[in-house]
């Protein structure tokens, strides 16, 4: 009696003791699912998923940390009340997460590689055509200043692509565009402004084209934009060349020492050589005619040009060019082998146009 | 039979006392091992030897993932992890010490472009007195020193990034700088090449 009484308690005790042991062997701690979350989480950080793909990321992290703390929190319980399952379910989550994030990241990376390789690609565009449009444009200090910043900001965009800076890239990107739009913006408005008289410019090629048809003779026309000098023959073009002009060379020349090129209709009064002249050969122009006279007059009465101030004289189309640079007083300066074509081909007399354009602004398609 | 019955049942009772808590969570080691790492972070370990940085962080992670794993079981011991946690904050004295040798090796390299720079300012400044003193080369000359000039500006704000330490910003802007300074180099040998060919052909 006294043996059976005290099988019941050994009996219950095994049990229990089965069920722990039941409980330890079944309720295994999810360490192979924490670890796999753990290995994808830091294959997420070096696909750079923090900075590609964060959103996901710091979701994979949240959750890994999350089941990090749920199993201290179930390691903190007794052995036979511990519960692994959110533990694993976080763990998952967080795997879900990282494998996502990689895959955002690889397809964002390359989306901004892109992204950076074609903006890299149109600013450099943009910069071309702003130096092609308006280089030899007399550009203040400050403007040149610009430019030369902007092109800075350009090459360091550049370099920081090269490393894979990507903020610091659209920053600089970023910086030399408003710089550059900025400028731009200011030489469009002033070309659009100088073009106000291609009207006039144009009448005037047409005179001289004429001119040269009707009376079978040498003419030239000087296009300033194109850096330019056409000789026609018979009302058709026959030879061209490059020139240099005067400094400041936009606008129509309105007093001495202004460094521009006058605009209008002229002709060819001497021929200089033989160390008559300090460019090689030059063909002296009637500047001032009449209209530059009677422009400068009422410019001068209106106040507009100083007292004291002269109309200036003495343009030419001499040598000494080929600099490649716009460096005379106002004449219109040809390589050397050039005036002496020109030299010989035109006489005193010939009627020589210079304008802004002879073409226009549409044609030329700048803006 | 009681009594044989009560030994066996305080025995079983103080053998899993033992076996279970005797072995403690090697805290100090996880502390040494976290400050060890967060001095590396301070050195810029996460930004100069990143993947390094990356795999020291994971090696820790490992380990919390073992101790947790540790404190799962009936039976507990961290004697692994107590070793694995001195090789973590042994990782990260070598980490540490990457990112310092990887900043120097950048500083090195920066100096390295700011004097390569600074040499071709001044055979810039120098070509400038050899180029056309005519009012002919007088345009193209402004232009060019104003580009000299900005490089030089651009030295100084080299050197402000550098003494801030973010030497990766630094050598951006170190090479555009040496890029710039290259083109006007080439630039002025050209404009001079060209003046003189042309004094020549008159």
């Amino acid at each position: 009696m006294r043996a059976k009484l005290l099988i019941i308690p050994i009996v219950s005790i095994l049990a229990i003791m089965g069920v722990i042991i039941i409980r330890i062997i079944t309720n295994k701690p999810p360490e192979n699912t924490v670890l796999l979350a753990k290995n994808m989480l830091s294959e997420a950080q070096l696909e750079k998923s923090s900075k590609f793909a964060n959103e996901t990321f710091q979701e994979a992290l949240m959750y890994y940390d999350s089941a990090m703390v749920e199993w201290r929190i179930q390691n903190d319980r007794i052995l036979l009340f511990r519960n692994y399952q959110q533990v694993t379910a976080f763990a998952e989550k967080s795997f879900e997460r990282s494998e996502n994030a990689i895959k955002e990241a690889k397809e964002n990376i390359s989306n901004t590689e892109e992204i950076f390789e074609i903006r890299i690609d149109e600013l450099g565009k943009k910069i071309k055509n702003f130096d092609e449009n308006f280089n030899s444009f007399p550009m203040n200090k400050n403007h040149r200043d610009a430019i030369i910043k902007c092109n800075f900001l350009y090459s360091e965009g550049i370099h920081a692509y090269k490393n894979k800076n990507y903020t610091i890239c659209k920053s600089k990107l970023d910086s030399a565009e408003i710089i550059l739009n900025d400028v731009n913006n200011h030489y469009v408005e002033r070309l659009i402004t100088y073009f106000r008289e291609y009207p006039k410019w144009n009448a005037m090629v047409v005179q001289t084209i004429n001119h040269s048809k009707k009376n079978k003779s040498f003419a030239i026309i000087v296009d300033k934009l194109a850096r330019e000098l056409l000789i026609y023959k018979d009302g058709e073009v026959f030879k061209r060349f490059t020139v240099e002009l005067g400094a400041n060379w936009i606008g129509d020349k309105q007093q001495q020492g202004d460094k521009t090129t006058p605009e209008g209709l002229y002709k060819v009064i001497d021929k200089k050589q033989n160390g008559k002249t300090r460019y090689y050969k030059a063909l002296l122009l009637n500047y001032p005619n009449e209209d530059d006279q009677k422009r400068f007059a009422i410019n001068k009465k209106n106040g507009v040009i100083k007292q004291g101030v002269k109309i200036g004289n003495l343009i030419e189309i001499h040598g000494n060019g080929g600099t490649g640079i716009d460096w005379t007083d106002g004449c219109i300066a040809l390589k050397d082998t050039d005036i002496d074509m020109v030299f010989s081909l035109c006489p005193v007399g010939t009627m020589v146009t210079i304008v802004g354009s002879t073409k226009s602004l549409n044609e030329l398609a700048i803006i | 039979m009681k009594r044989s019955f009560l030994a066996v049942t305080v025995f079983l009772g103080l053998t899993t006392l033992i076996l279970s808590s005797c072995s403690k969570v090697p805290q100090a080691d996880i502390d040494a091992a976290n400050a060890a790492i967060e001095q590396a972070k301070l050195a810029g370990a996460d930004v100069y030897v990143q993947e390094s940085f990356i795999a020291l962080q994971d090696s820790l992670n490992s380990v919390m993932v073992s101790i947790e794993s540790q404190k799962s079981r009936f039976i507990k011991n961290y004697s692994e992890a107590k070793a694995n946690l001195a090789n973590v904050t042994k990782f990260a004295a070598e980490v540490e010490q990457q990112a310092e040798t990887r900043k120097e090796e950048l500083k090195v390299e920066i100096q390295n472009t700011i004097s390569e720079v600074k040499t071709l300012i001044e055979s810039n400044r120098q070509l400038i007195l050899e180029a056309p003193k005519g009012k002919e080369g007088t345009s193209a000359l402004i232009a060019i020193k104003g580009e000299i000039d900005a490089v030089e500006t651009s030295i100084n704000e080299i050197n402000t990034l550098f003494e801030s330490g973010d030497y990766l910003a630094t050598l951006d802007k170190a090479g555009a700088a040496k890029e710039k300074a290259s083109a006007i180099n080439t630039e002025l040998t050209e404009v001079i090449a060209k003046y003189k060919a042309n004094i020549r052909n008159r």
